[in-house]
């Protein structure tokens, strides 16, 4: 295959591919329509060559599928990690990289003298030009440190060691834990790869992968956040299968325990409205001008206080709370965990004691129908669902009626 | 800073193991590569080694190849490496790693590094209460001594509370520590080991742990094999077909993406259906995501967990009826 190499210069649409390959294993070659069948083939292949072990391709009369599947259980490492390996390069940038860092440990020289030294000893040339960009980027990066002396500067490559850092005993542990567990945990993967550490004592239970392929797109919107910057992105829109360009002040980042997605709060720069963007469909972020430093302080000083009535990510600037009851049976000689659900899954609501063995959670939120779920998972002991909005008792009653016919058809 | 770079990608990883490894053969070159890299990189490698795009290795007449450079030395931490340790140090599990001392201690080395990011920035909306509390004395102590036990294969003894109010008490093998961002709680997988045999497996909340103390016995020798045993056990099937009314099939493959499975679409009734593998232990929390989706989705199988959806939805239609005619 003409063209196809195994690395790529954008992640961006590797990025896409693997959620794709990942939560929709299910579709076919044909199913992806919007895409090139030659891009398709590339990045099936690429996965392929990434994560062997966990690519499964399968046929059947819909066509040939190809499926990322993983039990999370049982990883010491998230293999997802393996895709930002896969940067390309060209010849000058594998070169240098080991030649500069031969060359400049325990030594200080500058460009000049790097291109000399590397001509007659390795009898290789290369453009001063070249060598002084590679020298500053990674000087930037922290690999080198450099000294001007007068009109010259001189690098040297840096010998701090991780364990000069992290005290050595634990920092293996501590590294495997927060490499699965804390944003950008990549970073963390490649600490322990340079440094040979492994994780052998930790696992992880609702472990959610595929997140960590937009920590590109959340590391600018968290320096936009820090930096209080507009940001002007694309977002898709799934239901609209169309993306569309916004500008907009992000504040914060909602991230979800339960299923892994992660949102941007904003507001429009008219600040009339809040909006959630779905990080996995949000590309091309570039960070713009700061926003008026007063207007941000505003916003985010009136988002703070909203966040308390938030029950996912739904959070409306001016608007009403909706206020929801559910009443429930729960016997409390035998069923004390069911109160300990509502008091830790219940997100500020308030549990009382209506009378012997019934029980009533109250709350206020911005939309109760992101509550539905939740309610409908005590299903087998609710007495009552009270909403100010009737579309959530309407809803409730609806579903469970629905579920008895799809259950319970054999009780008729 | 970029995270998505060439400096930590797979291929300088490859390159600078062979580098180190000295003069070698082309099979033994292969065999790193193999390795090391992804599944295709030897086409990519050895050409670009072979001919003149990489020429750092000198080629031998005797077909072996040797580095141009004697030294390779590691990469020092990175700007965006320091960074990331410096924002996940002010994270409250740091303090389950490391005493205040250390941390004031590590800070110090990285005083001039800006932090990747800030936690205050992100909000774990659907975070259950009643996590664990990194800053308590007790549990720091508890996790230090286990993890203590576990790198050095050591048996603790432990007296332990469970949520019941039963008290177990005995000798264990702090196997792994599992933790969970929904519970925010570290629970840690143990072996009993009584007599030196392994014994029994049972899963430990850190937070009720009563006392613990290291007693320098070392693991029973078959204890791996045991615990793997004790692990695969209890694994079942969920068989489901959903409809993709509110969005129920992105919303059921993103929500189980943690657990095995296998999706099929059936075009003729516009179904989606999933077989998923799970373990035995989280049934109860399936079965209770499962009945937050309604009725855009109908389990298949297990046979226990229809009959468990059956039982509840019978209490249910029980205690609708019940209260209707009350209120009238």
């Amino acid at each position: 295959m003409a063209g196809y190499n195994e690395l790529v210069k954008n992640f961006d649409k590797l990025r896409d591919y693997m959620r794709e390959f990942f939560i929709y294993g299910y579709k076919t070659r044909d199913d992806y329509d919007k895409k090139s069948a030659r891009s398709y083939d590339d990045a099936r292949r690429r996965i392929a060559s990434f994560l062997n072990d966990y690519v499964d391709s399968s046929q059947d009369k819909n066509g040939k599928r190809v499926s990322i599947t993983v039990s999370t259980s049982n990883i010491a490492s998230n293999p997802f990690y393996a895709a930002y390996g896969c940067k390309s390069f060209t010849d000058n940038d594998i070169n240098l990289h080991f030649l500069l860092l031969a060359i400049l440990d325990g030594k200080s020289m500058t460009a000049d003298e790097i291109a000399d030294y590397i001509s007659l000893e390795f009898q290789l040339l290369f453009d001063v030009q070249t060598i002084r960009k590679k020298l500053k980027e990674y000087a930037q990066e922290g690999i080198f440190t450099f000294v001007k002396e007068g009109r010259t500067i001189k690098y040297t490559l840096n010998q701090e060691k991780l364990s000069d850092i992290l005290p050595d005993a634990k920092a293996e542990d501590f590294l495997a834990f927060f490499s699965e567990v804390a944003p950008f945990g990549e970073i963390g993967h490649y600490l322990q790869e340079e440094n040979n550490l492994a994780n052998e004592h930790f696992c992880f239970k609702h472990h959610y992968l595929a997140k960590v392929l937009d920590d590109t797109v959340l590391l600018k919107i968290m320096q936009a956040i820090e930096e209080r910057k507009c940001i002007q992105f694309d977002n898709y829109s799934e239901r609209l299968d169309e993306s569309r360009c916004f500008i907009a002040f992000p504040m914060k980042i909602f991230s979800s325990v339960q299923n892994g997605r992660r949102y941007a709060l904003m507001v429009g720069t008219d600040c009339r409205a809040y909006s959630c963007f779905r990080l996995d469909y949000i590309k091309s972020v570039t960070i713009l001008d700061p926003f008026s430093k007063k207007t941000a302080e505003t916003e985010i000083s009136v988002l703070n206080k909203k966040l308390k009535a938030a029950w996912g990510t739904c959070i409306k600037r001016l608007s009403h709370l909706d206020k929801v009851e559910m009443e429930i049976f729960v016997d409390e000689e035998k069923e004390h965990y069911i109160l300990e659900r509502l008091e830790k899954e219940g997100r500020n609501g308030v549990v009382e004691k209506v009378r012997d063995n019934h029980f009533k959670y109250t709350t206020t939120t911005y939309d109760a129908g992101e509550m539905l779920p939740w309610i409908k998972s005590f299903t087998g002991r609710i007495i009552s669902v009270r909403s100010q909005n009737p579309r959530i008792e309407e809803v409730f009653a609806s579903d469970t009626q629905r579920m008895y016919e799809l259950y319970l058809k054999e009780d008729v | 800073m970029e995270i998505f770079s060439e400096i930590y990608g797979q291929y300088y990883r490859v390159m600078s193991r062979l580098l180190k490894n000295g003069k070698q053969t082309l099979s033994q070159m292969r065999k790193t590569i193999d390795e090391l890299g992804y599944g295709e990189t030897a086409l990519y490698f050895e050409p670009n080694i072979m001919g003149e795009n990489w020429p750092l290795f000198k080629k031998h007449a005797d077909g072996t190849f040797e580095p141009i450079i004697k030294n390779v030395p590691s990469l020092p931490p990175t700007a965006i490496e320091k960074a990331w340790l410096k924002s996940v140090l002010k994270d409250e599990r740091a303090k389950l790693f490391y005493t205040d001392e250390e941390i004031a201690a590590i800070n110090e080395k990285l005083i001039d590094v800006e932090p990747l990011y800030k936690n205050e920035h992100i909000i774990e909306f659907d975070q259950f209460d009643a996590g664990d509390d990194y800053a308590d004395e007790k549990i720091r102590k508890h996790f230090a001594l286990l993890l203590e036990a576990a790198q050095k294969r050591q048996v603790v003894k432990i007296n332990y509370l469970s949520a019941k109010g039963k008290v177990l008490e005995g000798a264990y093998a702090p196997c792994k520590f599992e933790y969970s961002p929904k519970n925010d709680k570290i629970r840690c997988l143990v072996v009993l080991v009584e007599d030196n045999e392994c014994t029994d497996y049972t899963i430990l909340n850190l937070g009720r742990i009563q006392s613990l103390e290291l007693i320098g016995e070392a693991w029973p020798k078959d204890i791996d094999s045991y615990f793997a045993s004790k692990r695969l056990k209890s694994e079942r099937i969920l068989e489901v077909e959903l409809s993709d009314e509110r969005n129920a099939r992105e919303r059921f493959m993103v929500e189980f993406s943690n657990y095995r499975k296998e999706a099929v679409f059936d075009k003729e009734r516009e179904l989606l259906l999933v077989t998923m593998w799970y373990d035995s232990l989280d049934e109860t929390e399936i079965l209770v995501k499962l009945l937050g989706f309604g009725p855009v989705l109908k389990v298949l199988g297990p046979e226990n967990l229809v009959e468990q959806i059956k039982k509840r939805l019978r209490t249910q239609k029980g205690l609708t009826e019940k209260f209707k005619a009350s209120a009238q």
